[in-house]
């Protein structure tokens, strides 16, 4: 399962992050969550977290300070009130 | 004719000016790359909140929730983001013929002011500003966006105020700024819809999910969103701002080299007038004599 999705995560001084994932983890308002590619359309809301995101192997962590993420079958789109490397 | 020494105080004058103007000119420019950068940087931000919020909305059909049917209240709140220093071409009396030609009742319209030359023309006019921020505008962060969204949505939620808008300078490019009045609270689903999207066919067909459900997504969205139209709205003016004040301090120092040229010549008229009346007294002098 190679399966990747495109990544983007944008903050409202830059477009922090662009690129691709295999799998992405984050914590939303109801609980921790984790979405593989071909997730259903979803749109939910982040609570301050740690955001994870695999790229074959490797693991980015993403600081996040709430914001809502829109989730769709060959995408994810994060939009973080603000972002920060980890 | 005025005298030649009249003429040259005059010119200096002018020439100082115009070094004043020319400077400016360099400064808004230098701040206005730095402003557009900065408002481009965040468009991708708001074009993709307010695209989700609008698709959100479009998709959630008639909720029953005030942000989106709006309050009782007749007030309506209005944010004027101006500037704190003048000199700016119509930037800022821009703004404020919006404001008053805008058909509101003047008793019904809550100012939220960000700019102290909105303050200045707005009062005088008697409107009622409820709060000032003037000092965020120099340089606008998410954080001050976000203390002012909070501060409306609670008055909101109040009842004092039932409707917000946000009147601010759209940024279009270095020489067109265009004064905008825009609708932030209720959320006008209607509108809204009328934008189309593209996605692709499969996530066409497949109905967004939301978590938590719809109308508490909403509750929790609609203050991001907020926040992040007022900055969005920071940003846009702080960059026509210093579009329209550069623009003005180029027409001014325009202006400074015409009057400057025409002085010039007016004071080398008038050298060469008395030069010549000078001569023909001598001659006239000596011809009595001899």
């Amino acid at each position: 399962m190679a399966d990747k999705f495109e990544v983007k995560i944008i903050s409202p001084e830059q477009l922090f992050y662009e690129g691709t994932g295999t799998f992405v983890e984050f914590t939303t308002v109801e609980g921790r969550m984790g979405v593989y590619p071909n997730h259903i359309p979803l749109t939910t809301v982040l609570a301050p977290c740690v955001m994870k995101v695999h790229d074959s192997g490797e693991v980015k962590k993403i600081e996040i300070s709430g914001g809502f993420a829109e989730i769709l079958k060959d995408r994810i789109t994060v939009l973080a009130e603000s972002a920060n490397w980890k | 004719m005025a005298s030649m020494r009249e003429i040259k105080r005059r010119r200096t004058s002018i020439q100082s000016t115009q070094q004043i103007t020319k400077a400016m000119k360099l400064v808004s420019t230098v701040k206005l790359q730095r402003a557009r950068q900065r408002a481009e940087n965040s468009k991708a931000y708001f074009t993709y909140m307010y695209k989700t919020i609008t698709s959100m909305l479009a998709k959630a059909g008639n909720v029953d929730h005030p942000y989106v049917k709006g309050s009782d209240s007749k007030n309506v709140a209005i944010v004027t983001v101006t500037s704190n220093r003048g000199l700016a071409g119509g930037y800022n009396a821009n703004i404020v013929r919006m404001v008053m030609g805008s058909g509101f009742e003047k008793e019904n319209v809550r100012l939220y002011t960000v700019g102290r030359k909105g303050v200045e023309g707005l009062e005088r006019k008697g409107y009622k500003i409820v709060a000032d921020y003037s000092d965020i505008i120099e340089e606008p962060t998410f954080a001050d966006a976000k203390e002012i969204g909070e501060r409306l949505l609670s008055d909101f939620a109040n009842g004092e105020i039932g409707e917000i808008y946000v009147a601010y300078t759209e940024f279009k490019n270095t020489v067109s700024q265009v004064p905008k009045l825009m609708k932030l609270l209720p959320v006008d689903a209607e509108g809204m819809q009328a934008d189309a999207e593209e996605l692709s066919e499969l996530d066409k067909l497949t109905p967004m999910n939301f978590e938590p459900e719809e109308e508490e997504a909403i509750a929790l969205l609609i203050p991001k969103y907020m926040t992040s139209i007022l900055y969005g709205a920071f940003v846009e003016a702080v960059a026509s701002e210093n579009g329209a004040r550069m623009q003005a301090m180029d027409s001014a120092t325009n202006n400074a080299e015409e009057i400057i040229s025409d002085l010039e010549l007016k004071y080398n008229r008038a050298r060469q007038g008395a030069i010549t009346q000078e001569l023909t007294e001598i001659i006239a002098g000596a011809e009595a004599i001899g």
